[in-house]
């Protein structure tokens, strides 16, 4: 990639809005070469991953998929709000967005401050693309309830070994490492007998399957643990302490995540309504207000989204009052994608072209939005209880 | 503005808004060193001010104070702004016609202070003299209200060019904003006393603030809020039209929404004249449609955005 002129890094203004300029500066001028990632491409999620690996490739070689980490784990350094500036741009311009960077933006931060060591020998491979990471957390009997899981890990001494299974991890067959969560303590322990271990996904004794999905991929996989051995220094955060480790792990599944998902939104909008404008006499009558509306509840997503990834980034503690978040993002992701079908319809309905796929992928993605990572009921319930101080029945 | 030397000026606005009748509000704003206090903070003040208001569900003309000060050259103390009446697609008060003003619009509580209006065509803004127009009270929904319809014919040899068009709309902006956070006064302070009742109020041997269906609801509502108020919070940065329009129609979406669950988990109480909820749904109602609905806010929003505007990222990073 000699020709890819890198991002200047020596010069001292790193705030968010000059990180903005030089990058868009730096796409316009790389305009071909960030061609071929302007749209999703791949109808499988590994095809995907594959492709979007030459975007991450790019922008690492180029320095912009570096800024935000630290130095000492491979990055540029800088405010963590720079890889929202990065995520931002990218999908401003219509480049679409890789996959990979959710994972990364949701588990790195853990990694980062429970894991050092690892965070600093795994993550400048994940920053390229070129391994992916996944959060086993999930088991057949324990959604919401994650205090419930069953995935015992048994100390043996100088490891664990684990037995057990996990379910609804998402890119759990592309990935290289698992956030592990399993259970150290005794069976009715509950929260506090919960340990986060970091897995090699090719330790003996795991099998991966992939779970195809009613959008047609296979967003999620159901993983089976039969004597895993897991070495002690494979520990992120203390024994028995993995609860404030996935606690700590879903702020950012809150706050920076829904940050890129806004940004996505954003594109997802700004091309329907490129759409739109060429196809005003198909609209439905009510088209202007539902936009409007739509747009009304994106912005204030992001508006949420950009003051909970700040106070992130200053390392404050947001408790139960980021549910607000988690919940806004479910209704966004939903409402948005509701009218973006309302506004093409019936391409969803009767397209087979990749587009109409791409929109029904997209909604039925959408979805699972008020479920995954604790479900909409689950949140509410904290706001109610934890926030408003309501009574717990 | 530190936060509380803030909490020092909320508490002052709050005794004055309690204490000064709505004809006396703009000097006795003036006399407690309003402007100095706008000129340190503009934003906080503003916004504490109006917060206030909508909490303590006070009506009178504080929104003349900070639209007529966007417009610049009047004093609210003689000066009462009329603004547009409810009426879909109008940010005008007036229709300027074969060399005639045709005024149409509504004044706040405690225009009678006033010597003169202030109206606004599609291009300019005027003062004409109050004895110029009728003012009629306009009881209906929120009568504590004190809206009064204001029309007439006036000669534009009679009126007073004051400003133009972009002052108009910069005041309907600061105006848009200033609504905005009456609103989410009044949508704290509701939700507030709904947490405490539903706390209080025991059915089923158990208070109802523990049944899962009311926890939702207000849980709905507090996240509306903090939507809103966000929305807020970019309007101030970025102190255009665009963002002042999206701040009052998240707002007026959200508080609606959030007394909606608020007046259900209250259960009959609530409509009864005895309870002041149903005083705040009415307010809360009367704010929404001044200076635009949110329906309306949320149609304009989608049209600009269907002609070929881009769509606008805010706020910044």
């Amino acid at each position: 990639m000699a020709d890819i002129t890198p991002a200047d890094t020596t010069q001292a203004d790193t705030t968010p809005a000059a990180i903005a300029t030089q990058f868009r500066q730096w796409m316009v001028d790389h305009a071909a070469e960030l061609q071929p990632f302007r749209s999703e491409q791949g109808h499988t999620m590994a095809d995907m991953y594959a492709h979007d690996r030459g975007l991450m490739h790019l922008l690492d070689d180029a320095g912009w998929g570096r800024y935000g980490w630290p130095e000492w784990c491979g990055g540029l350094g800088g405010s963590p709000v720079l890889r929202g500036v990065i995520h931002d741009e990218l999908t401003a311009a219509g480049v679409h967005l890789p996959e990979a960077y959710a994972g990364l933006e949701v588990i790195a931060p853990m990694l980062l401050k429970y894991q050092p060591d690892l965070a600093e020998k795994l993550l400048p491979l994940a920053i390229r693309g070129d391994e992916v990471w996944c959060q086993g957390f999930s088991e057949p009997d324990a959604g919401s309830d994650l205090a419930s899981l069953r995935t015992r890990a048994f100390d043996e001494g100088d490891h664990f070994r684990v037995v057990g299974q996990k379910t609804w991890t998402s890119n759990g067959h592309l990935s290289s490492y698992i956030a592990l969560l399993v259970r150290t303590g005794d069976a009715d322990s509950a929260h506090r007998g919960l340990t986060m271990l970091w897995v090699d996904a090719d330790s003996p004794g795991i099998t991966m399957r992939p779970i195809m999905c009613a959008n047609g991929r296979e967003e999620v996989s159901e993983c089976f643990f039969d004597d895993v051995l897991v070495p002690k220094d494979r520990v992120v955060g203390e024994v028995g302490g993995g609860w404030a480790v996935v606690m700590y792990l879903l702020q950012f599944e809150r706050g920076n995540y829904a940050w890129q998902r806004q940004a996505v939104m954003h594109s997802r909008l700004d091309e329907t309504l490129h759409w739109a404008r060429r196809h005003t006499e198909s609209l439905p009558p009510d088209a202007a207000g539902v936009i409007g509306d739509a747009y009304l509840t994106l912005m204030s997503l992001r508006a949420k989204a950009r003051s909970t990834m700040r106070q992130l980034a200053e390392g404050v503690d947001l408790g139960p009052e980021i549910s607000v978040d988690k919940v806004l993002l479910g209704v966004t992701e939903q409402q948005i994608e509701d009218v973006v079908r309302g506004l093409i319809w019936p391409a969803v309905e009767l397209d087979d072209d990749h587009e109409a796929n791409i929109t029904r992928h997209r909604w039925w993605y959408s979805r699972i939005t008020t479920i995954y990572g604790g479900a909409a009921e689950v949140q509410r319930d904290l706001v109610a209880q934890r926030v408003l101080g309501l009574p717990r029945a | 503005m530190e936060l509380q030397e803030l909490e020092l000026v909320r508490t002052s606005l709050r005794h004055l808004l309690a204490s000064t009748e709505p004809a006396q509000l703009p000097l006795a704003l003036v006399e407690q060193g309003w402007d100095d206090l706008v000129a340190g903070d503009p934003d906080a003040v503003i916004a504490a001010l109006f917060e206030e208001q909508g909490t303590a569900r006070v009506a009178g003309p504080a929104l003349d104070v900070v639209m007529l000060a966007a417009i610049g050259a009047v004093d609210p103390s003689t000066h009462a702004l009329v603004v547009a009446p409810f009426q879909r697609d109008v940010t005008c008060s007036a229709v300027r016609r074969d060399g005639v003003l045709h005024v149409d619009g509504l004044a706040l509580a405690g225009c009678d202070r006033a010597d003169r209006f202030v109206i606004g065509d599609d291009s300019t803004v005027w003062t004409v003299a109050c004895a110029s127009v009728t003012v009629a009270p306009t009881g209906a929904f929120d009568p504590a209200f004190g809206l009064g319809r204001v029309t007439g014919v006036v000669p534009i040899e009679s009126a007073t060019a004051i400003a133009g068009a972009q002052e108009w709309c910069d005041a309907i902006a600061v105006g848009r904003r200033a609504l905005a956070s009456e609103l989410i006064g009044i949508g704290q302070h509701v939700n507030t006393i709904t947490v405490e009742y539903v706390g209080a109020r025991v059915q089923y041997r158990r208070p109802i603030g523990s049944f899962q269906s009311v926890q939702h609801r207000l849980a709905d509502a507090h996240i509306a809020l903090c939507a809103a108020r966000d929305a807020v919070i970019t309007a101030s940065e970025e102190r255009d039209e665009w963002s002042a329009m999206t701040a009052k129609a998240l707002a007026g979406r959200g508080v609606l929404q959030a007394l909606a669950n608020c007046f259900q988990v209250h259960g009959g109480i609530a409509f009864t004249d005895e309870h002041e909820l149903h005083e705040y749904f009415e307010r809360a109602t009367m704010l929404d449609s001044l200076l635009g609905g949110h329906r309306d806010l949320a149609w304009a929003i989608g049209s600009q955005l269907l002609t070929e505007m881009a769509l606008p990222r805010i706020p910044r990073l």
